[in-house]
């Protein structure tokens, strides 16, 4: 093994490590559970003679009439079509992607600025082996907890008789891909600001932006309109997570797998092109505070 | 074991390091003097590989040197000025030095680290969390840390700074000890007294620019202008110390307090025998006479730009 | 005099409120009307025609792609109608008919058309969607040839309630003399025999007999019959300038994916308010307190955006999402229900709604059978019963064409939740991990306590 790899591999154990006996990953799992838990107990209390009713559940009257207000009622029928799994993996899975995502940012910050990752690259390791190591724990935690949460729907599938569909396992194949692009994304921040306040700011900013980027994107609209904002939109889509995830979500929703397909290759490549212009930043800028 | 060859680093049109030559030799203590902003920081910086250099040549353990060089930096232990505030600070010292000893690829790390926390007496520490450290504590911490992959080079930023007499002691200690094992030490210090006693060899930067490089004795010899002389009789008589100003040409300044008579006399040449002819004669009896040689920190004292011509001049010009 | 002073200020007062109140109402809302030049889009939708307009100031209009679409340019009265929020055209007052040539280019393609006589109609056969455009002279023959259709009829149905009239009026003369003459004690044997002989007239075939929809008068119009792809389009004048206001951009789409099988679903006890299950492969779930009714449908999927602006000009859609379109019912079809191990295949049936006798109420779903006094009486409902029956809480469905073909699409996961399971068991795993931190904090903290 390289000593790159070595210092990766290292660095990597001991954040794991250090998350593990920690309360804020345990947390953030619990909540996520306990936000699935509620969207499994308020789908069952929806169910009619007819079917699915959003308006006989207040959890679900709101959810429903945002998503049919905003991207019409057939994006609604689709995203339930095989029942309430679908909807909420993606929400339950956000706590535990937003703690790991913002605690992996503010702690690069605050370890660059007190000298931790100066002191680390005394030895054999350099910023690049750094933020891979904190990479490989977040992708090793996200999977855990995308694991833990796709296990509780199934579970809750027995539980109440709901739908456990293959739509369901593609979904966790996109949200971890997603979540790794998003921590990535945390590490290109880290790398061009100086202070864990700034690259938290900087982060959030870039999330919110992305996100709302996509909810126009899919918004209802009144026409074809080939404006500057919709192109400016068009060329930021290209790099955001959020656009690969939708790609292979409705194509999975759809059945084609070419779709699918193509939104994780997608993300993959977004992956290895932010941690690429990652590693020649912190080469250049250093890991000095 | 270091080598560098016109090492430059400039920040914008700010250069701070401006064409360096080092060499420092395997098996010594390297000392690497400067005032604040002389670009001490920036020469380490580069010689450990965190900075890249604007130009010139690094060469370590005989091999050329880039940042890229992760296998050279496996033989190097560093201790910083400061050790990072408020990360870690959850960790206990053994989880800390398992960090290092995974990093560095540490055969058999938990015997290491045993021997060596118990080298400095740490051992009765080793699950307390490095928040309830005190200062000497993690000083001692860092060595333990910068020692673990049994470095051919160790560089030292201020290893006493902030330490009590006895934590100075033991630290000085060890780096005599860790020399005689044949370890290379490189030491960047204000603390001139402490250089004074461990380093054989000190470099002088200034303003970016290597002032001198030297053996401590020669360098001491060019910074060092005159002599003080001691001397213990058991009454002075009023007006000696006057006399012995003006009736010996060699004695540039004299002064008694109490019994002791202290002359400022030239570096070269040894007067103690007609200091002692010239007390004898007058009826007195010189109970002990004493050298003092001017101190590097004496002579260094923040050292100002007034001595830069004189440490910029070759003694055999004179 | 005070008390009729008093009554009559407030009487002007109930006055005056009163006629600003309906003054208010009737001038509030005076929309203003523009004259503007339109296209007028008759437009097919996959399951019919349909109609809309293009107002000057929409940029873009959209077509399906692979049909004949009749576009004309005009100039009309447009107003903004805020009650039902939509703009409407005034062609009551104006509705001028611009002759030109409508010059469409992009996608590879450079053509002008010219305006031609048309009509298009709907044949009756199995299926409902045959659908037919004529053009030119054929549109013409076929025009006359239903409007000679209709004549033919009617002529038919005077000549048919003439001979009904002589038809009655014969039978009551017989019949009347055959009382008579019976009441005298007389034979009427010959009467009876010329009464029995007594032929009812025939009603006359109604003339739009063959077609599920006749055709249309005759018109003129662009017929646009385009691929998919992005087109720029324009109305010249006779002098081959350029109208203005009539630069667009035209979309012409085609479906994502056509001929699924969707579903209607009428749960037994709101036969009224049938659902639909328009997704391929999904899983429908139910309560289980009463049975299915289905009705499998054909249905097409296109982009909803361009869906919804096919329909109206004005409407909006997401342009990331598609939508089901229905088309028509599945013919003949049977429903495989997969159930505890064991298929049954179902059949299309008639029903009729029974109210509950006595102080019950609400309605029953039962079998229909042909009333022999009421000639008239018709099924109810007509569909596929699924039963749910207790115990079962999974049901796959398919459909199959009437030759035992598979439905594309068809497939259904039908899923009963009649009561919430243990969930006590959920909340126990959602707090799992807050142990697990329980446990490995403490283990730490007792490993270095030490």
């Amino acid at each position: 093994m390289n000593y790159r790899m070595n210092a990766t591999v290292a660095i990597g154990r001991h954040r794991l490590r250090e998350s593990l006996i920690h309360p804020g990953y345990y947390i953030s799992l619990t909540i996520s559970l306990l936000v699935g838990y509620a969207f499994v107990a308020a789908f069952v209390r929806s169910i009619d003679s007819s079917g699915f009713n959003y308006h006989a559940n207040p959890l679900y009257d709101f959810v429903g009439g945002v998503l049919s207000g905003a991207f019409g009622s057939t994006v609604l029928s689709r995203v339930f079509a095989d029942g309430p799994f679908l909807f909420a993996m993606n929400v339950s899975f956000l706590p535990v992607l937003l703690y790991l995502a913002m605690t992996s940012v503010y702690r690069f910050g605050t370890e660059k600025s007190s000298g931790a990752i100066e002191l680390l690259t005394y030895g054999p390791s350099d910023g690049t082996s750094y933020f891979l190591g904190s990479l490989a724990k977040d992708v090793l935690l996200s999977a855990a907890a995308l694991l833990a949460l796709f296990l509780f729907y199934c579970f809750a599938g027995i539980v109440d008789n709901i739908a456990v569909t293959p739509r369901l396992l593609e979904e966790v194949f996109l949200l971890f891909f997603s979540a790794i692009a998003i921590f990535a994304y945390g590490i290109l921040v880290s790398s061009v600001t100086d202070s864990a306040n700034s690259a938290l700011a900087l982060f959030l900013a870039g999330f919110v932006l992305l996100a709302v980027s996509l909810v126009g994107s899919y918004a209802i609209v009144g026409g074809y309109v080939r404006s500057l904002s919709a192109i400016a939109a068009w060329i930021v889509q290209w790099f955001s997570p959020f656009f690969y995830w939708s790609l292979g979500t409705r194509a999975a929703i759809a059945g084609e797998f070419g779709g699918f397909a193509l939104g994780i290759i997608g993300l993959i490549v977004l992956v290895v092109a932010v941690l690429t212009a990652s590693h020649f930043i912190i080469r250049s800028r250093g890991v000095r505070p | 074991m270091i080598r560098t060859i016109d090492l430059h680093k400039s920040y914008g049109s700010f250069a701070a390091v401006a064409g360096i030559n080092l060499n420092i030799q395997s098996g010594e203590i390297y000392g690497f003097l400067g005032p604040n902003g002389a670009g001490k920081t920036s020469t380490i910086m580069m010689l450990l590989g965190v900075t890249r250099p604007t130009s010139g040549e690094i060469y370590l353990f005989d091999e050329r040197y880039t940042p890229e060089r992760l296998d050279l930096r496996r033989r190097i232990g560093v201790v910083p000025e400061k050790h990072p505030q408020g990360v870690w600070t959850w960790m206990t010292a053994i989880e800390y030095l398992r960090l290092f000893a995974d990093l560095f690829r540490v055969d058999k790390p938990e015997k290491r680290i045993s021997f060596l926390l118990e080298q400095v007496g740490l051992d009765g520490v080793r699950n307390k969390r490095m928040k309830e450290f005190s200062r000497g504590m993690m000083q001692k911490l860092s060595i333990i840390r910068a020692l673990l992959p049994d470095p051919d080079l160790l560089f030292l930023d201020e290893p006493i700074s902030g330490l009590d007499p006895l934590g100075i002691k033991q630290i000085r200690d060890l780096i005599l000890s860790e020399n005689r094992d044949g370890r290379t030490i490189f030491i960047s210090s204000h603390l001139l007294s402490e250089m004074e006693k461990l380093c054989q060899r000190v470099a002088i930067i200034y303003r970016g620019h290597l002032m001198a490089e030297d053996r401590m004795g020669a360098l001491l010899s060019r910074l060092t202008k005159d002599r003080e002389v001691t001397i213990e009789i058991e009454a002075i008589p009023e007006g000696l110390a006057e006399r012995l100003r003006e009736e010996l040409p060699f004695v540039l300044e004299s002064r008694a307090d109490g019994n002791i008579l202290s002359l400022k006399i030239p570096k070269e040449g040894d007067f103690r025998r007609t200091i002692s002819e010239y007390l004898i004669k007058h009826d007195q009896v010189p109970l002990r006479i004493q050298e003092k040689t001017l101190s590097l920190e004496d002579a260094f004292v923040t050292i100002t730009r007034d001595n830069i011509d004189m440490l910029t001049q070759d003694p055999a010009a004179k | 005099m005070r008390k009729r002073n008093s009554y009559r200020v407030r009487v002007a007062f109930a006055m005056i409120v009163l006629i600003l109140g309906v003054g208010t109402v009737l001038y509030a809302d005076v929309p203003l009307r523009e004259e503007q030049f339109i296209y007028s889009i008759v437009s097919f939708n996959g399951r019919d025609y349909g109609g809309t307009f293009v107002r000057q100031d929409s940029g873009t209009f959209y077509l399906m792609a692979g049909t004949d679409n009749f576009v004309s340019a005009r100039k009309t009265l447009v107003y903004y109608w805020p009650i039902t929020a939509n703009y409407r055209v005034d062609t009551q007052t104006l509705n001028h008919q611009f002759d030109g040539t409508l010059h469409i280019r992009g996608n590879g393609v450079d053509i002008r058309l010219r305006q031609e006589q048309y009509t298009y109609y709907n044949l009756r056969g199995t299926y409902e969607l045959n659908w037919e455009v004529a053009k030119g002279q054929e549109a013409e023959k076929v025009f006359q040839d239903y409007q000679k259709m209709v004549t033919d009829y009617q002529n038919g149905l005077l000549e048919y309630q003439k001979e009904l009239s002589d038809y009655q009026d014969s039978m009551n003369s017989l019949g009347a003399q055959i009382i008579r003459l019976s009441n005298q004690g007389k034979d009427v044997a010959k009467l009876v025999e010329q009464l029995k002989a007594l032929k009812q007239p025939r009603e006359p075939a109604q003339a739009s007999s063959k077609y599920a929809m006749p055709p249309t008068r005759l018109q003129h119009a662009f017929i646009v019959n385009l691929k998919p792809g992005l087109y720029k389009v324009e109305f010249l004048n006779p002098d081959g300038s350029t109208m203005e206001g009539s630069e667009k951009q035209l979309i012409v789409f085609a479906e994502h994916a056509a001929n699924r099988v969707g579903y209607d679903v009428i749960p037994g006890d709101k036969w009224t308010r049938p659902e639909s299950s328009t997704m391929p492969g999904s899983v429908l779930y139910i309560d289980g307190s009463t049975d299915l009714y289905l009705r499998p449908f054909f249905e097409t999927e296109y982009n909803d955006l361009y869906y919804e602006k096919l329909l109206s000009n004005d409407a909006r859609g997401n342009p990331n999402a598609t939508q089901w379109v229905k088309l028509q019912q599945v013919p003949a079809a049977r429903i495989a229900v997969t159930g505890a191990g064991k298929t049954e295949s179902v059949t299309e049936e008639d029903f009729r709604v029974q109210q509950l006798q006595g102080a019950t109420l609400g309605y029953q779903i039962v079998p229909y059978v042909q009333s022999t006094t009421d000639p008239y009486a018709k099924p109810d409902l007509i569909a596929y019963r699924i039963p749910i029956a207790s115990g079962e809480t999974v049901v796959h469905i398919a459909g199959r064409a009437s030759d035992g073909a598979p439905l594309p699409g068809s497939r259904r996961q039908i899923r009963v939740i009649a009561a919430p399971g243990p969930e006590s068991l959920l909340v126990v795993l959602a707090l799992l991990p807050l142990m697990i931190m329980a446990i490995a904090l403490r283990a730490r903290s007792r490993r270095y306590s030490k």
